[in-house]
């Protein structure tokens, strides 16, 4: 942040003024990166050997020090909204619109749908209530692992409105897809398991997608089908928290259910610097070795299949990976291997900060003891097998004390 | 049948009560776990399935499994 807050001094100092775009000297190779060719920073590096993410297979991982430069640098040369981070002016609006293509491209959708949000409830909301303003759907059908934003809208929802719930199955396949005429809210891919939809339904869709990896998408070939509204989640490509996307398909009926003057289409209700930021990041995770992320988790997968009683959610879940190992607790696991540097998530209701299990796990029949999450990213793949194995030690050496 | 009372218990204590349980009872088919905690009747859908049993009733509290193979 000083450094940031050292180059606006710099900018100002030589009398330029807060909308004109500021050029330091350069100390880095020109940048590689689309959304930034006007920006005076290079896209974050990524030195795995040393990285503190080395041992990080959380979902959710600080930022790294080239991130925190571009936010600070962001926030510093805003104005006092800091929505308008960078501060407005045509060269942010240039800026704004190369991440927001970066980011429509990715999913192939066209960037003129997307409209981004910095909560997620708002995101489904205006998914949900605006598409059932603007039709007449007879019944809504959608899986018992939605996101709890979802479960509590729909819930909201006139009792006139019948809902159709189904069940996932332990591999994924979502066991009913529900009524032709039904407007259906999918998860495209869970977050807590990695698991895929396997196949979407003939009718009316809205697609959530805030778990969903960019390509995941592309696969349905979502031009020929009837898709009203798509949730977004920059997490899901490791961007920032707090920025979520909504699309609407202008080719069909969407009617804004907010009071306000805009009947088509919400305002930009995000963070310019956290859209550019998240831009960033999507280039960053396009360009990562997919294929190296998918071997380590197979490989993982491979090793902890040697101890007994271990429960695997799904196959082919990419970059995440979810455990149960049943008779131990994942509170003594998380604890007795963040002794040794790792750092995972959990979905278990065995741990202090929570009470009741994941309802993705119950839902889907997985045990939920004993539940160890993790996401791989290329910092943390040479560290895969090397985790696993200290996992299973631990596993062992719990379940022999009880 | 064979009662477990794992009331008080916090997972994944009662499925380990239960697990050995059977394990002292070999010859036993049908068990009944009293339990209280929250997680335990996810558990036990997944433990069942894992293991061979079969969650046969349930209260809130209470849990009938029967022994599907050893």
């Amino acid at each position: 942040m000083e450094a940031a807050i050292n180059a606006r001094d710099n900018a100002l100092n030589a009398g330029r003024s807060m909308g004109e775009e500021y050029r330091p000297e350069r100390q880095h190779p020109e940048p590689t990166s689309r959304v930034l060719q006007v920006s005076p920073v290079t896209t974050a590096s990524h030195d795995q050997s040393s990285s503190p993410l080395r041992r990080n297979f959380q979902e959710s991982v600080p930022l790294t020090s080239k991130e925190l430069e571009f936010l600070g640098l962001a926030f510093a040369l805003g104005e006092s909204d800091p929505r308008w981070s960078f501060g407005p002016g045509a060269e942010n609006a240039l800026r704004l619109q190369r991440s927001l293509e970066t980011i429509a491209n990715a999913w192939g959708l066209s960037p003129s749908t997307l409209t981004f949000f910095s909560d997620r409830y708002l995101a489904f909301y205006l998914a949900i209530h605006g598409v059932l303003i603007a039709n007449d759907f007879p019944s809504i059908s959608l899986s018992t692992i939605e996101k709890k934003e979802v479960l509590a809208i729909v819930d909201g929802l006139p009792d006139s409105l019948p809902r159709h719930h189904y069940g996932v199955g332990i591999d994924g396949i979502f066991d009913a897809l529900g009524d032709d005429r039904s407007l259906h809210i999918l998860q495209i891919r869970n977050g807590e398991t990695g698991i895929s939809q396997p196949e979407l339904p003939d009718g009316a869709l809205i697609l959530d997608a805030t778990s969903a990896l960019p390509g995941d998408l592309v696969e349905f070939d979502l031009a020929s089908r009837p898709w009203h509204a798509i949730v977004l989640d920059a997490t899901s490509w490791g961007g920032p928290r707090g920025l979520y996307a909504l699309a609407i398909n202008p080719a069909l009926h969407w009617r804004n259910p907010m009071p306000t003057l805009d009947t088509l289409m919400p305002t930009f209700g995000a963070n310019y610097g956290l859209t550019m930021l998240a831009a960033l990041q999507l280039e960053e995770f396009l360009g990562r070795d997919h294929r190296a992320i998918a071997l380590a988790n197979e490989r993982v997968r491979e090793i902890v299949s040697q101890v007994a009683d271990v429960d695997i959610a799904g196959r082919d879940t990419r970059d995440r990976l979810s455990l149960s190992f049943l008779y131990t607790e994942s509170e003594e696991l998380q604890r007795s291997l963040y002794a040794d540097g790792f750092l995972f998530d959990s979905g278990s209701a065995c741990s202090s900060s929570q009470l009741e299990p994941s309802h993705v796990l119950t839902r889907m029949g997985l045990l939920s003891h004993g539940n160890v999450r993790l996401r791989f990213r290329p910092e943390n793949l040479a560290s895969a097998v090397e985790f696993a194995h200290a996992l299973i030690e631990k596993v062992e050496a719990e379940r022999s004390r009880r | 049948m064979i009662e477990i009372d794992s009331r008080g218990s916090k997972c994944p204590q009662p499925i380990i009560d239960l697990a050995q349980g059977i394990l002292r009872n070999p010859a036993e088919v049908e068990f009944r776990l009293l339990s209280d905690d929250v997680a335990t009747w996810s558990d036990l859908t997944a433990w069942s399935r894992m293991t061979g049993h079969q969650v046969t009733a349930s209260t809130p509290a209470t849990f009938l499994i029967r022994r599907v193979r050893n």
